[in-house]
């Protein structure tokens, strides 16, 4: 087990590197740079001074060969925590960065929670009684959750909300609290606005885990050593809780790697139409204005916490099944 | 203590599938002799799974026993009409691994890869009997020494998958034998290792059931095996028993043509373990598409029209054996003594 952690954290460091240097070249990328955009956006009447650009210049090595702007760049990471300045936001990177990222992971959290306790009991049950009326709705329903685009079932939640929980719609706070410090108050009405994300966010994958959670159940329901623990006589409730489910708890697990990126990638609309502060919408503006440092850091740091979910979720397994973990 | 364990009278399992209603076990009778061993043999399909599913009431859906009855006999002398216990009711599961127990064909996927092999012996103790888990690992760690799985203490936690063909079935015996059962169903346990571990595994099973007394129903292909090791032989047909006798009458005198035809022209007692079934003519007939009158006639080398395509033949009781062919009923037996007889 060490052992097999242990070659997976190396593979995770080795991963990392590339995709740093990815990150790296993806804001290299579009044409023109940081500099030239500064000085134009000087000659606008900005208020960036001369100073300033001199030392971005400096600090950044912008003048110097790629290589070194790589380095200066990982390495103020890396040592310092600085992910470079947000030329449109005039902040650090690395305050936006967190402000968003914790709520991203917070909804991706609660949206994955969601997901797993909403489709677990469902999909046993609906493999355990296979072609019952009970499966016939929940494989309906489920289709319905895959098949409805997501900004829909937002605007329709939204009316919900609105209309007969008389709740304010949109973001995660209610007005009063958005900047108030934070308290049992606004942590309630976080919660009370988070339901809404978390379904929108959450229905298609919910629906998703359902059928796979029905087939891989209904697959290991008719694997022999169900047969043999139930000519041992266990009784049927703790046999398949004991047997079958626990194989077909996997791809359940797996799931922890890719809610990440799914979440910042499918959920970008959504997070718009919600009015959300998770990093879809901050990435997607970063990138089409050509903010490098902030659209770098976002990439970046999406990238390692997709590979820590990743990691995450093969440890899991490992420990769920010994053949993965003493190959 | 009765010396019968378990009569099997008229037994009848079917599949109601969509097209059409699968008669798998169809009128089987069977009676299992304390501290014997029986074997079961006939062709692929004629119902020896579906028989042993049936005892341990396992069938998967849509398979039922839709009548018969399997009366086993306790020790203490009680008896209990297994074809009438609801397959889920608590009696039925209290037979299952306590009085009962089965041993698949594939060892490999007939355990849960991802448990140990020892919680999955121990599972039947804790299940079964009031043992605490120590003491359910210690008898665990017994009986893998006594199938002789070498380093038994350090393999109660191995997985299946880090164990040879040969032990695996091992561990398979040995969880069969955790709660020192009356009877052992082994379905095939052989057919999946190579031929001296098959040989292997078979003394230790015939050594088991000479020392412990329990009843070994054995469900195999092998002549060879059935020669090696039977005491009793039940030779299946579209889920009908055609002939049940003692393994020596089986070899030496088959009764049922269907034997005969199994056995080849010429039935031996010498022969070798891994020698098959003898081909015989025809095909055995689609399960939709039952001939009427004795189930074997469309492929019966000893016919007789007008007699064995119109009734079907009773199971007549012979000195010590059993076969289903109007040759042993005083009514038509003259229809096979003159040999001029036209043969179809
Ligand atoms: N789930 C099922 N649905 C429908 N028919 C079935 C099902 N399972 C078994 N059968 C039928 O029951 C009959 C008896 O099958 P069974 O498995 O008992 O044969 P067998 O004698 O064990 O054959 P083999 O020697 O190949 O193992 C076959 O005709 C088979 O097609
Ligand atoms: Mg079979």
């Amino acid at each position: 087990m060490i052992h097999f952690i242990a070659k997976r954290l190396v593979a995770m460091v080795v991963m990392m590197f590339l995709i740093s240097v990815a990150a790296f070249v993806i804001i290299q990328l579009p044409p023109g740079d940081f500099l030239t955009t500064l000085v134009a956006s000087m000659q606008q009447g900005s208020d960036v001074s001369q100073e300033q650009i001199a030392f971005l210049t400096r600090r950044f090595g912008l003048d110097q060969p790629l290589y070194i702007q790589y380095w200066r760049w990982i390495s103020g990471i890396l040592l310092e925590g600085d992910f470079g300045y947000s030329f449109q936001w005039k902040r650090p990177v690395a305050e936006l960065i967190w402000d968003q990222l914790g709520f991203t992971m917070l909804l991706s959290l609660a949206t994955l929670l969601f997901a797993w306790a909403i489709s677990f009991p469902i999909g046993v049950y609906s493999a355990v009684k296979q072609y019952s009326i009970g499966d016939y709705i929940v494989t309906f329903i489920g289709f319905i959750g895959l098949a409805i685009p997501n900004f829909l079932l937002a605007l329709v939640l939204m009316y919900i909300g609105f209309r007969y929980f008389g709740q304010s719609v949109g973001g995660l706070f209610s007005p009063e609290y958005r900047t108030a410090p934070w308290s049992w108050a606004k942590v309630w009405d976080l919660i009370s606005h988070l339901w809404i994300p978390m379904i929108v966010i959450g229905a298609a994958r919910t629906a998703e885990l359902i059928r796979i959670m029905r087939a891989n159940l209904l697959d290991e329901l008719n694997k022999p050593y169900v047969t043999t623990a139930r000519a041992k006589g266990l009784s049927e409730v703790r046999l398949i809780l004991k047997y079958p489910i626990r194989i077909a708890l996997n791809p359940f697990v797996s799931t922890v790697g890719w809610v990440l990126p799914s979440l910042v990638s499918g959920a970008v609309i959504v997070s718009v139409v919600l009015n959300l502060p998770t990093v879809g919408p901050l990435l997607l503006t970063s990138l089409q204005s050509q903010d490098m440092y902030l659209a770098g850091g976002f990439i970046l740091l999406l990238s390692v916490l997709t590979l820590v979910g990743t990691i995450v979720s093969d440890i899991l397994l490992a420990i769920l099944d010994p053949r993965i973990r003493l190959e | 203590m009765s010396d019968i364990l378990l009569e099997i009278r008229n037994l009848s399992t079917y599949f109601e599938t969509r097209s059409g209603v699968v008669k798998a076990v169809d009128g089987l009778d069977l009676t299992l002799r304390r501290n014997h061993t029986m074997c079961v043999v006939g062709e692929s399909g004629s119902g020896k799974s579906m028989t042993a599913s049936s005892i341990l009431q396992i069938l998967k859906r849509p398979g039922r026993i839709v009548s018969g009855e399997m009366i086993y006999h306790f020790r203490d002398g009680r008896t209990v009409d297994i074809a009438r216990l609801d397959p889920n009711s608590k009696q039925m599961r209290a037979i299952r691994g306590k009085y009962i127990s089965m041993i698949f064909q594939e060892p490999m996927t007939s355990m849960s890869p991802v448990h140990t092999i020892g919680s999955q012996i121990s599972e039947m103790m804790l299940v079964h009997e009031d043992v605490s888990k120590a003491e359910a690992k210690a008898r665990t760690i017994e009986l893998l020494t006594r199938v002789r799985i070498p380093d038994a203490a350090a393999r109660f936690s191995s997985y299946p998958f880090q164990l040879s063909g040969g032990m695996r079935q091992r561990a398979m015996i040995a969880m069969a034998l955790a709660c020192r059962p009356d009877l052992v169903i082994a379905d095939e346990p052989t057919t999946a290792l190579d031929v001296t571990t098959q040989a292997n595994v078979l003394n230790l099973m015939r050594e088991i059931q000479r020392e412990s007394g329990i009843s070994i129903m054995l469900i195999t292909h092998d002549l060879g095996v059935v020669a090696e090791v039977a005491d009793d032989v039940t030779v299946m047909y579209l889920g009908r028993t055609m002939e049940q006798a003692n393994v020596f009458d089986l070899f030496n005198a088959p009764k049922h043509p269907y034997t005969r035809a199994l056995l080849g022209s010429v039935p031996r007692l010498d022969l070798q373990r891994g020698e098959r079934l003898t081909q015989i003519r025809g095909m055995v007939p689609n399960p939709f598409a039952r001939p009427t009158g004795c189930p074997f006639v469309t492929r019966c080398p000893e016919r007789r029209f007008g007699l064995c395509d119109r009734q079907e033949p009773d199971l007549y009781r012979l000195d010590g054996s059993t076969s289903r062919c109007f040759q042993h009923d005083p009514v038509h037996a003259a229809a096979w003594a003159q040999n001029d007889e036209v043969l179809a």
